[in-house]
């Protein structure tokens, strides 16, 4: 049971947080990890649980009054969880800091730390230059991207129901347009559904390293 | 500017395969548990305990964070004897039992951790300090 003692509280508290986790049935807790599996591809995040542990930590640091995602218990637990660990990944994928952490220690001077250099880039760095690094990282992720792309198309190049699914998602079709155009049966279509997640699961199993 | 054409396009294939995890069916999840060589329910409660300890770490730093601050800002609250403060943390945690996740089991405790527990639950608002002291 969630903390009812004020119903008008848009917000988790610590306690809801950790009542909703000794709720969570056998199901809802696989989906969860299942949708890390999912999630954490081309992110800093290497294990699923470590994912969905960090959406935990951020909701109850929120909890706390923390700076952190809070969870508005108008949305159910899971949901709020699979959310908040698609926005974690994204901005780990999106994050030029976390991409850049290895190559900036490396500049760093004895005694110096990873932060004490981006301090001095901070300072001295012109704009300009920071928006053509922008730019140049921005170009780095599309390029990942379509790899990527091109490496999710090849895992089920044998798979021709799985194909179209894939193609009918990157034409933007929802399922029933998908289903029409490539003539698929409801059950066809979902055993392809499941076959594409699994697949998909296992091909970003290293956290999307190659 | 460089558009995010294909970091769109993949982030709609996640998305593709997240739909699947959210439609999945128990007997689903169990089938590829057992193809994956796990054991459903032992998994299951890896997961919890893995989220239970995440949140239990948040709750545990931020004790630390007030505790460190109580201690620049003011002087130790007055506490009752340590027999009384034994039994309010007993009655709280019989009262909250979900308490008990963020702290250490009770047994074999000297007496700056019965007080520093004291002192922590009174600070969570779990434990009202003149309760019956």
């Amino acid at each position: 049971m969630l903390d009812n003692e004020n119903t008008d509280r848009k917000y988790a508290t610590s306690s809801d947080v950790q009542a909703a986790i000794e709720q969570l049935g056998l199901s809802p807790a696989h989906k969860v990890h299942r949708a890390a599996r999912v999630l954490m591809g081309g992110s800093e995040y290497q294990d699923p649980s470590e994912l969905l542990d960090e959406a935990v930590k951020r909701c109850m640091q929120a909890a706390a009054g923390q700076p952190g995602r809070p969870w508005p218990l108008d949305v159910p637990f899971e949901a709020y969880l699979i959310k908040s660990m698609e926005g974690l990944a994204s901005d780990s994928r999106d994050s030029w800091y976390q991409r850049n952490r290895v190559a900036i220690e490396s500049l760093a001077l004895e005694g110096q730390s990873a932060d004490d250099v981006l301090g001095e880039l901070d300072r001295h760095v012109p704009s300009v230059e920071d928006a053509l690094i922008e730019v140049e990282e921005r170009g780095r992720r599309e390029n990942e991207a379509e790899a990527n792309i091109a490496r999710i198309k090849a895992h089920f190049a044998d798979k021709p129901a799985v194909t179209n699914l894939i193609e009918g998602k990157l034409a933007d079709l929802s399922a029933a347009e998908t289903r029409e155009m490539f003539d698929m049966t409801q059950t066809e279509y979902d055993s392809a559904h499941r076959a594409y997640r699994r697949g998909l699961e296992q091909l970003f199993a290293d956290g999307g390293k190659r | 500017m460089i558009k995010r054409k294909h970091a769109n396009e993949l982030a709609a294939l996640r998305r593709l395969a997240l739909e699947d995890v959210l439609l999945a069916s128990e007997a689903d999840l169990r089938e590829q548990a057992e193809e994956e060589g796990l054991d459903f329910n032992e998994l299951a409660e890896k997961i919890r305990s893995s989220m239970r300890e995440a949140a239990a770490s948040v709750l545990r730093e931020q004790l630390v964070k007030d505790r460190t601050l109580e201690s620049t800002q003011r002087p130790a609250s007055k506490r009752p004897s340590l027999e009384r403060i034994k039994e309010a943390i007993r009655e709280v945690f019989a009262r909250e039992p979900e308490l008990r996740v963020a702290f250490r089991d009770g047994r074999q405790q000297s007496q700056s951790d019965w007080e520093s527990l004291y002192d922590d639950l009174v600070r969570l608002g779990a434990l009202k300090p003149d309760e019956r002291d």
